[in-house]
């Protein structure tokens, strides 16, 4: 397999080939393996070393489970539902921990100057909200959010999923996406309110 | 390919993980299916034995025994059924969720379908006689459950009200017959002018339900009216 067909050949294509030799399955990895650390660094607080554990364990699932998926919805969320559906078990495991934020290890240059910025350019009414805000305050705020808003938000303004990926990834209706999403920026809001943080200017 | 990827390419030819077959996903797939369309029947079975316990009911005769209409409705709603019918529509609710593409679904849109189809299919099964059956089972292996016979059974056994049920035992002529009630009471019936409910049939051993008034201080009992006391869509058995 050339560097050139790596590059090309579409998520669906590596999967055929990934199932018949297991070292093909090292683009898909290289594909997902920074978007996912970047969805899971965000959803759970870990050290850099635990992301890294969990991301095998994603990896590995999903090779295990390649048979599993089928084509009726992108490669993306499919990877993306597993990580998920790690990072979900993780927050239960630790629900003592979720309120912890690991700044010091977030890569400012992946978060969060837009990330405020989108979910108050989301909102209609309050398109000021979080302007000024920086990314560390972003990351502090989102650990603040209930785990299922948390991830919500995530997916919509970090990751960029629409609706529909979302729904997939979350296996919820697009509708409970719709209504997750409201309630995790009037939370979002709400906390940014109560650090009296400079929220017009 | 870089560290991480290598790594992880390098545990799974290690430690030989390969990936599960094609067949147990749609082993899973398949069986999530088949368990929410078990489910579905088994309610629309209930169903049919809740349409059974509503229909098998004279309601008009309420009114015989002086009882209030709404208060004799809401001591007959089969609430056993509905129970258990919401439990199983319930469930289909959580295996419907577990198909592939049952998470598409808003869970009112998921519970509302599976109860109309419900009630529908279940209407079916009654029509077919499903329900009684249900319904008998019930009778018979759940205990305390008071079966629709039962309630009819107290409804009827009503002499001093006007209502009667029981097996001729003998006829005397075109217009007596000898009747033997629930409780084993010999009863003389004048049934001269009454009317006759269609699959109410004048022989010994058919099982009837009056309505008339009893001769006081008598066993006497005369009938205005007979009914038949199985239903057409039940089959005809020893009463009691």
């Amino acid at each position: 397999m050339t560097a050139a067909y790596q590059r090309i050949a579409t998520d669906e294509e590596l999967v055929r080939e990934a199932l018949a030799h297991p070292d093909r399955y090292a683009t898909l990895v290289e594909r997902y393996e920074k978007k996912l650390a970047r969805y899971i660094r965000r959803v759970v607080p870990l050290s850099e070393d635990d992301i890294k554990d969990v991301l095998q364990d994603v990896f590995i699932k999903a090779y295990q489970n390649l048979n599993d998926f089928d084509g009726s919805l992108l490669f993306s969320s499919w990877i993306y539902r597993i990580a998920h559906n790690e990072a979900i078990t993780l927050i239960r495991k630790r629900k003592h921990l979720v309120r912890f934020a690991p700044s010091s290890e977030i890569d400012d240059d992946e978060l969060d100057a837009g990330v405020i910025e989108a979910i108050a350019a989301d909102d209609d009414v309050e398109e000021e909200v979080g302007r000024r805000l920086q990314s560390e305050q972003a990351q502090h705020l989102l650990n603040e959010l209930d785990p299922l808003y948390r991830t919500v938000l995530v997916l919509r303004f970090v990751e960029q999923k629409d609706y529909h990926e979302i729904s997939d990834i979350m296996r919820k209706p697009m509708g409970t996406v719709a209504t997750l999403l409201y309630r995790a920026k009037k939370q979002f809001r709400q906390k940014a309110g109560s650090y009296q943080w400079n929220l017009s200017a | 390919m870089d560290t991480f990827s290598k790594d992880i390419v390098k545990k799974i030819e290690k430690q030989h993980i390969t990936p599960r077959s094609r067949w147990i996903f749609a082993a899973r797939d398949i069986g999530t299916w088949v368990l929410s369309g078990i489910l579905l029947i088994i309610g629309a079975m209930v169903i049919s034995a809740a349409w059974y316990s509503l229909f098998d009911h004279d309601w008009d005769v309420y009114a015989y025994v002086g009882a209030n209409p709404l208060v004799s409705f809401l001591e007959n709603v089969p609430y056993f059924w509905i129970a258990i019918a919401l439990v199983l529509f319930g469930l289909v609710f959580l295996t419907f969720r577990k198909t592939r593409e049952g998470y598409h679904y808003a869970a009112g849109a998921i519970v509302v379908g599976a109860i109309v189809i419900g009630l529908v299919a279940g209407a079916m099964l009654f029509g077919i006689g499903a329900g009684e059956h249900v319904e008998r089972l019930a009778s018979t292996y759940v205990p305390y459950y008071q079966s629709a016979q039962e309630r009819q059974a107290e409804l009827w056994m009503n002499p001093d009200h006007g209502l009667l049920a029981g097996t001729i035992n003998q006829i005397d002529s075109t217009t007596q017959f000898v009747l033997t009630d629930l409780e084993g009471k010999q009863w003389t019936i004048t049934a001269s002018g009454t009317r006759w409910r269609s699959g109410a049939h004048p022989f010994q051993g058919s099982a009837i339900k009056l309505i008339g008034s009893v001769v006081t201080g008598t066993t006497m009992f005369i009938a205005k009216e007979i009914r038949p006391w199985f239903s057409v869509w039940e089959r005809q058995r020893p009463l009691y």
